[in-house]
């Protein structure tokens, strides 16, 4: 690099503003060459076909509003994508109420046992969604699991309808979020500093006031991160709903399968991904605008 | 320290760069190899009816032409259209249902049949089409499960299936409009001349009386699990699925009264790499005896009538154009659904989500 450059003496012939030299920016930048394989990656298996769905849902085959017209005007849709958020809010809120207490006592025990917790809450998550699926299907089945023990204790005389409903869907769908809720709140919960507490109490607060003034608000960052990631993926989540859920728990995302599948519409299910991923983008933004982003990777 | 360090940078860069070439000649050399000349990709429905078809039809072909046959499960609509618009078509002959087979029509994803290849002698001419041939004549209809109701106590008729005082538990449809509609107007008392045009409205009202104990399914084989299952106690089931795990032992039973037929076709989707082979195949795929061995293994109708010599007493009496059971049974108005697949669909989704 030196070489080069004072082999052409062009250092000398292009005089840079405020001391700028192409060696030390290399020098200093150099990490960039190593982002060059993701950034193809990305590039080619991401972005492209981002761009190319976009285009899908305005071009067809000449620019038009149609599709996204069609989406506003027709109710089921618009009902749809109400019931989609209606069920991913429940789903996060029930995910957070249940989690918080988990990664508190995940600060709190020895770390040995917190390493075997921590095996719990994660065995489940390295399982494929579909099995974990199929195995509430098993439970909740008519004459599944839960059924079969209390039909045979004689709590009931017929089974009870457990599956097809919005429960089955939002217990499923919690099931499987929950570790997504858990693993930021604990990650940031371990870095509040227990003394705060304790200087808490030492100025006269009770728990109850303790725990609102002081240990909830650092742990706001661990809620944001927790929260936008079980919302986001439970906006475009598929296959629980899909198998557990009845035609009224419909979501986006099994629209969005009718449409390329079976109306073989993809201009109109590409309108719907792009509505999918404008809310994200939209939440994302939110969170930021609020929280700051180096909040939401838990700085 | 520098020089150390600059060591380690530039061999890190060197490490990535090499990376990064191998990954990309890896994707390339993986790209396929298209079919050589003297191949055939056969796609159908899979499971028990495709290894009928293997052992029937695909295999005696290899063997009689030396075609290497390939055959794919299940069919993919979206692929179809997929493959024809992208121009990279896979797929040599596919088997469609009849009410798919006008989209495909209308959307152009289909080639023309060779009549001068392919001889029809023995099908009746409405199975006979300018982009498609019939293949079997399905059905669906009234399946329950034996331990639900017992002899003689079953349900025999669409309207039993909505008279859920006398044979009451858990109905199971097919969450598609096709079929479904069908089986409403039934058992609102229309008959088959009344039934095309569909009155949607009609039907979906008829269907709001038992929506609430209906379970929909929407593959084949997830019907007949739910069934078998005792999911579901009675509802909509296809034919061949039912008398097949009947046969295999489990407790259901499938009622010819009411039920509902309809066809599956052979196509060719257009630019297929092998389209000779294809219309070879489909000639060979249409012969009675050969009709007459998927019959055998598997209770679907062939669209052969000569097949029937081929076919033993037992078995016909399983099928769906037996005499004894067309006359009771519906046909589906293919053209109909066709034309109007996407506004009844979007009507009957719209319902569903009430």
């Amino acid at each position: 690099m030196k070489n080069l450059l004072t082999c052409f003496n062009l250092k000398s012939r292009f005089p840079l503003k405020n001391h700028f030299s192409l060696d030390t920016f290399f020098n200093q930048h150099f990490y960039m060459i190593l982002l060059i394989p993701s950034v193809l990656f990305l590039a080619v298996f991401f972005a492209y076909p981002l761009i190319r769905i976009a285009s899908m849902s305005f071009f067809d085959p000449s620019f038009t509003l149609k599709h996204y017209i069609h989406l506003i005007t027709t109710p089921i849709y618009t009902r749809t994508i109400f019931n989609t958020f209606y069920i991913s809010i429940s789903i996060t809120i029930i995910t957070l109420f249940m989690s918080y207490p988990v990664a508190y006592m995940l600060t709190e025990v020895r770390d040995r046992t917190r390493n075997v917790l921590l095996l719990f809450i994660l065995l489940p998550f390295w399982v494929s969604i579909l099995i974990r699926t199929f195995a509430w299907i098993v439970l909740l089945q008519r004459y599944g699991v839960v059924n079969t023990i209390l039909l045979d204790l004689g709590v009931i005389d017929t089974p009870l309808s457990l599956m097809y409903t919005r429960f089955s869907v939002i217990i499923g769908m919690t099931h499987i979020l929950l570790p997504l809720m858990i693993l930021p709140l604990y990650g940031v919960m371990k870095g509040i500093d227990k003394s705060y507490l304790r200087a808490s109490y030492s100025l006269g607060a009770s728990p109850y006031r303790t725990f609102l003034s002081v240990f909830f608000p650092l742990s706001l960052p661990g809620v944001a991160a927790g929260s936008s990631l079980v919302f986001i993926i439970s906006l475009g989540f598929f296959i629980t709903p899909a198998l557990l859920g009845s035609p009224r728990e419909m979501m986006i995302s099994m629209l969005i399968d009718m449409q390329v599948r079976q109306f073989l519409n993809w201009g109109f299910a590409s309108a719907l991904a792009m509505i999918l991923l404008l809310a994200t983008i939209a939440i994302f933004l939110a969170y930021r605008r609020v929280l700051g982003i180096e909040r939401m990777f838990g700085g | 320290m520098n020089k150390k360090w600059s060591k380690v940078k530039w061999s890190l860069a060197l490490v990535t760069i090499l990376l990064l070439s191998a990954v990309v000649h890896g994707c390339a050399s993986t790209s396929d190899d298209p079919d050589s000349a003297g191949d055939l990709v056969v796609v159908s429905w899979g499971g028990e009816y495709q290894d009928a078809q293997k052992i029937a039809i695909f295999e005696p072909f290899q063997e009689q032409t030396g075609i290497n046959v390939i055959d794919l499960s299940p069919v993919d609509y979206a692929k179809l259209k997929a493959m024809v618009e992208s121009g990279r078509v896979e797929w040599d002959v596919v088997e469609l249902e009849d009410s798919f087979y006008y989209t495909a029509v209308k959307e152009g994803l289909i080639e023309p049949l060779d009549y001068s290849i392919i001889d029809t002698t023995g099908i009746d001419p409405q199975y006979v089409e300018e982009y498609g041939v019939a293949s079997i004549i399905g059905s669906g209809g009234i399946a329950y499960n034996t331990e639900s109701f017992p002899a003689g106590k079953h349900p025999q008729s669409w309207a039993d299936v909505w008279n859920v005082n006398e044979f009451p538990g858990v109905r199971g449809m097919t969450k598609l409009p096709i079929f479904t509609l069908e089986a409403a107007l039934l058992a609102d008392g229309v008959t088959q001349d009344g039934l095309y045009p569909i009155d949607v409205e009609r039907a979906l009202t008829k269907l709001d009386e038992i929506k609430d104990h209906i379970v929909w399914w929407e593959a084949a084989a997830h019907g007949i699990q739910l069934l078998v299952d005792k999911e579901i106690d009675l509802g909509f089931v296809y034919t061949g699925r039912v008398l097949d795990a009947r046969d295999k032992g489990a407790p259901v039973e499938f009622v010819w009264n009411q039920g509902i037929c309809g066809t599956n076709l052979w196509v060719i989707p257009k630019g297929a790499p092998n389209k000779e082979n294809a219309m070879k195949f489909i000639n060979f795929a249409l012969l009675p005896e050969n009709q007459a061995g998927v019959s055998i293994r598997f209770p679907y109708a062939p669209s052969n009538e000569k097949a029937f010599e081929f076919i033993p007493d037992n078995v016909a009496n399983d099928l769906a154009t037996n005499p004894d059971h067309w006359n009771k049974m519906i046909r589906i108005d293919a053209e109909w659904w066709g034309e109007n697949w996407d506004h009844v669909y979007e009507q009957f989704i719209a319902w569903l989500m009430e």
